[in-house]
């Protein structure tokens, strides 16, 4: 058959360039379907460890006393309550905790620990087989949190110190629990035997209590809620429901397959433009045997026909490979959620989406093909024929001679002067090259932005606290109260302090616009000593002033100057919204006044101070968690560390990826682009190389085109970054609660070395792709 | 008179195919002095356009030795050869061979801003453009400067070709058929500015089938088979009326030898 001769000559005579094409398409066909693949694995794994775990849907977290019979009648009157149980969690402060043979205890690290025994009837906690766990008496299950960042075994032993001895327990098995799962919970379970939990009670007397309901229709939670909130029942600590477990399991990973699925459409336009470029550059070639083939009568038809099945064939090929490849790496991306979430078998229907998204990427490919073949319609016989091989069908080959004549190269060397002239004369057909650098700069600065803005210690703007040198965090006890106030007169006389300011969490009543009541965590305190930034408006300065954070804000529907009716003291009182701010912590959805806490709904207790000049960070850190004991105590940048760890692993590991692939993109399009421009202007250099240019010569005009075009593509790509990059990524983060990031730049990083990593590959590249300039010379016209 | 450029046992071979060897220059010994007019002829293949390229340092030679102004080719460096060609050489061309992308004006000084670029003290880039503008005014092409080379007949292109060999005042000019593609009045054209400029003193030395184009030159070489067989020499052409004797002489010299 004719069409598979053609086929076979024209791969052959293209290796290099067909190649690459075909990387490129088999690389974005690949990226998504594992794209496609991590969202169909997630959601499908999730809905498994819920359904597994029977999770509630209700949780009222309470720190306190408790009337069970009350609840019991009030949860058996209301109708949408399916089911109901109270579980009771013994709180363990950090300091009492060791995990493994460390001897390092756990009271630097931010999670509230709670020891628990299983649940009877829903909310289990499940082993990595995502069945209900039991262990046996002297044995403790861990969270699979700490199976990541403790790097904990099983058979390991964890010890507790309570008051009069130390318990030692074997970990036999991790856990997953659907709520308290993800890095980004602060609060961890730990799941104990019945006696053993009965024993360690006796020492720890602090303890929690999670209240938690199943309702009839999930579609009600919040509906049940605000009753429940309303009900004068235990609230004694924060709120959560079923909504917020599963988009805090889905998070980490959930912008992972964001970033995959963005990164092969940025790959797929790329194999585009690549598409394009090759397409056009064989029908160059090809124009006077496209002539030949238009004269002895074969129809436009046939020999679009012959073009288009070269691509389909590759297209299809890559596509499907790019499939097959996903499918082996699937399980390296996934390993988080498996991990943390497990796997579950998946239905037909899921296993066909990340083929389509494969199928997708084929299909833009064909498409794209059909529409540059259009080209084809232009050539006439006659002009093809005529014109030879030498003609192109690229448009006008020197158009604007006269722009920027020698004369005004006067401060140049005249080598880069003729190298950036060309581009500017060029510029339709240098222009993807810039583009590709634009691209290449974008996919690498992005992230590098993005990950030196989390974890910088200013990202401690977006989780809704000042900036200072340490946080003392102090959560619901027994008499809480006395211990805080004892630690604020300890603090005021330390002279290495050299200023301080305690916070409030306390839960006040607020009345909602259509009179409903709603529960809502307020901090009080001075926001004036540690400010945060605000995104518009500032702190609260007058007691009748609230700032509300970014995601209570949205869903309060209130704007600066707005007002809102809050309980103070039981009688309503008018405040004004005075600023909105961003919080990423505690679901987001926060406020700050400067009105006397509620003190009987106090939550938690924190303290934010800076040091004096001479003091040492980490003695101070040391003395406080002895003297403060149970209190947590953190630097900004562990607590960053702690709560955002693993997303910052994974962020770093897409930020060293985008790395590679944007150096390779550059490398690999700059020596296709200049091999191809080479040929091109084979008689040109010819004709330099005999008046007695040198090969270094013309080596200079071409670096100098592509260094021309990469400081382009480096500002573009960075001030693109800097801006439409920063708005997407807040985008991206406003459904977490910070709406306007602002990206803290490493200039070394972004500004130096990054660039100079770029222009060392594209000079690289450049040099070496053009070495055929030695082959050219006016001679090899001659000899013929 | 002093020897410019000297050739000693100059081979080329050339590689066709996988095994054979073509022997294109065979033992060519060349004498030429400063200030001559030479123009080389002989019958197609003979190898007069392989002898040319060979010793401008263009073409790398198979064996023998190249004399130019007291450098040896065949140890130079391609950077030291590329340097020699910009300064102490020029080139016209059959196909003139101009850059595209450049307007004519800028065609010319090229070569000159190349020659500042490498000799910064020597070449001023003022002067270049000042010579520029002289040399075009002398060939005739002045008010084409700023013109596309697309919008400029044969004859004027080969004007340019001229100015631009002439640009840093090099020892030698080398044309191969610089008249190959001219009609017969651009041809005579260019061959009286050839000999203007050889009479002030710039060697030059033509490869040329056109027996009219060799008349007006002082010495004509002739090649057959990649050796030089003959050489006549034919006295300084001094532009008056006795081209059509010179002519006739140099026929039937050729005649003698069977071309």
């Amino acid at each position: 058959m004719i069409f598979l001769r053609i086929l076979k000559k024209d791969f052959l005579r293209k290796k290099g360039i067909m190649l690459i094409v075909f990387s490129f398409i088999l690389l974005s066909a690949f990226l998504m379907s594992a794209g496609a693949n991590l969202i169909v694995e997630l959601s499908n794994s999730l809905n498994a460890l819920f359904s597994a775990s029977r999770a509630p849907h209700f949780v009222q977290m309470h720190a306190g006393s408790i009337d069970q019979p009350t609840l019991n009648g009030w949860a058996r009157k209301n109708k949408m309550v399916e089911e109901f149980q109270l579980v009771e969690m013994i709180t363990i402060d950090g300091s009492a905790l060791f995990l493994g043979d460390s001897g390092v205890s756990e009271e630097s690290s931010v999670m509230d620990i709670g020891f628990v025994s299983q649940n009877e009837t829903f909310d289990y906690l499940l082993d990595m087989q995502n069945r209900p766990l039991q262990v046996s008496p002297g044995e403790i299950a861990v969270p699979v949190y700490y199976l990541q960042n403790r790097d904990l075994q099983l058979g390991d032993t964890l010890r507790v110190k309570g008051a009069s001895k130390t318990t030692s327990l074997t970990i036999t098995a991790f856990l997953r629990d659907a709520q308290m799962n993800p890095s980004i919970v602060h609060s961890k379970r730990f799941l104990l035997h019945q006696s053993d939990y009965t024993e360690l009670q006796k020492q720890f007397t602090e303890s929690e209590y999670l209240i938690e309901f199943i309702l009839t229709d999930p579609g009600r939670i919040d509906e049940f809620t605000k009753a429940y909130l309303d009900s004068g029942l235990p609230k004694m600590g924060p709120t959560v429901d079923s909504r917020l477990f599963k988009t805090l399991n889905a998070l980490t990973d959930g912008i992972v397959a964001a970033v995959v699925i963005v990164l092969s459409l940025l790959i797929m336009i790329i194999a585009l433009l690549c598409l394009r470029f090759t397409i056009l550059a064989t029908l160059e070639d090809d124009y006077r045997e496209i002539g030949v083939m238009k004269a002895v009568g074969m129809k436009r038809g046939d020999i679009k026909r012959i073009y288009l099945f070269k691509y389909f064939a590759l297209g299809a090929l890559a596509a499907l490979l790019g499939y097959l490849a996903s499918l082996s790496f699937n399980r390296i991306l996934s390993e988080d959620i498996l991990l943390y979430i497990g796997s579950a078998p998946k239905s037909f229907v899921q296993h066909l989406i990340p083929l389509c998204a494969a199928a997708l990427t084929f299909l833009i490919v064909l498409l794209s093909t059909v529409l540059i073949l259009r080209r084809l319609n232009r050539i006439s016989a006659v002009e093809a024929l005529r014109a030879g091989a030498g003609a192109g069908i690229g448009g006008k080959a020197s158009a604007g001679v006269r722009i920027l004549p020698l004369k005004n190269s006067k401060l140049f060397n005249v080598n880069v002067f003729l190298g950036m002239r060309d581009v500017f004369q060029r510029f339709r057909m240098f222009a993807l090259l810039g583009f590709i650098f634009f691209f290449c700069t974008f996919i690498i600065i992005l992230p590098v932005h993005f990950l030196g803005t989390i974890t910088s210690p200013s990202f401690i703007s977006y989780m809704g606290i000042g900036r200072s040198d340490i946080r003392v965090d102090l959560r619901q006890s027994e008499s809480v109260a006395a211990r805080f106030s004892d630690m604020l007169e300890y603090i005021e006389a330390d002279d290495d302090v050299e200023r301080f300011s305690p916070l409030i969490t306390s839960q006040f009543t607020m009345l909602s616009d259509n009179g409903e009541k709603e529960t809502i965590a307020i901090e009080s305190g001075d926001f004036t000593l540690f400010p945060l930034d605000y995104v518009k408006g500032g702190a609260p300065a007058r007691e009748n002033e609230i700032a509300l954070s970014y995601l209570k804000a949205k869903d309060m529907n209130r704007k600066i100057g707005d007002s809102l009716s809050l309980m103070v003291d039981g009688s309503p009182r008018e405040m004004t919204v005075c600023g909105i701010y961003q919080d990423v912590t505690n679901g987001g959805r926060t406020a700050k006044t400067i009105l006397p806490y509620n003190p009987a709904k106090v939550l938690w207790y924190t303290v934010s101070l800076d040091l004096a000049a001479q003091a040492d960070m980490q003695a101070k850190m040391h003395e406080y968690s002895d003297q403060f004991h149970p209190a947590r105590i953190t630097d900004m940048e562990s607590y960053i560390d702690q709560t955002l760890g693993s997303t910052i692993d994974q962020l770093g590991r897409v930020t060293l990826v985008a790395i590679a692939a944007g150096l390779v993109v550059s490398i690999l399009i700059t020596s296709l682009f200049l091999k191809m421009i080479i040929s091109k202007d084979s008689s040109q250099i010819a004709i330099m190389k005999s008046i007695g240019f040198s090969l270094q010569h013309i080596r200079i005009q071409y670096l100098s085109n592509t260094l021309v075009l990469l400081a382009i593509g480096l500002l573009l790509g960075t001030v693109f970054s800097n801006t439409l990059g920063q708005r997407f990524v807040s985008i991206l983060w406003s459904q977490m609660g910070a709406s306007q990031i602002t990206f803290i730049i490493d200039p070394l990083r972004a500004y130096i070395l990054m660039p100079l990593l770029l222009m060392g590959t594209v000079s690289l590249a450049t040099v070496l792709s053009i070495s055929a300039i030695k082959e050219h010379s006016i001679i090899n016209g001659v000899k013929e | 008179m002093s020897i410019l450029l000297e050739t000693k046992q100059l081979n080329k071979t050339y590689v066709v195919g996988k095994q054979n060897e073509v022997n294109v220059l065979k033992d060519v010994d060349l004498k030429i002095m400063r200030g001559e007019f030479v123009s080389v002829m002989g019958p197609s293949g003979s190898g007069k356009s392989t002898l040319l390229y060979n010793i401008c340092g263009m073409d790398k030679m198979s064996d023998g030795s190249v004399l130019f102004n007291e450098k040896e080719l065949s140890r130079l460096s391609e950077k030291e050869l590329s340097a020699l060609r910009l300064n102490e050489m020029g080139f016209i061309f059959q196909q003139i061979h101009l850059l595209k992308n450049l307007s004519i004006l800028d065609n010319i000084i090229l070569s000159g801003y190349l020659a500042h670029n490498r000799r910064r003290g020597a070449v001023k880039k003022k002067d270049v453009e000042k010579r520029a503008v002289k040399l075009m005014e002398k060939t005739g092409i002045a008010e084409l400067a700023t013109n596309d080379i697309s919008q400029a007949s044969g004859g004027q292109l080969q004007r340019v070709g001229i100015c631009r060999a002439l640009i840093n005042e090099p020892d030698i000019i080398f044309g191969d058929e610089p008249t190959g593609a001219l009609n017969s009045k651009s041809s005579d054209e260019i061959m009286e500015l050839l000999a203007g400029v050889n009479r002030g003193g710039t060697t030059v030395m033509l490869v040329t089938h056109d027996v009219k184009v060799a008349a007006k030159t002082e010495r004509v070489l002739f090649m057959l088979d990649g050796r030089l067989v003959a050489e006549k020499h034919m006295g300084k052409y001094s532009g008056n009326g006795d081209l059509k004797a010179r002519e006739e002489r140099l026929s039937s010299w050729l005649l003698e030898l069977g071309f």
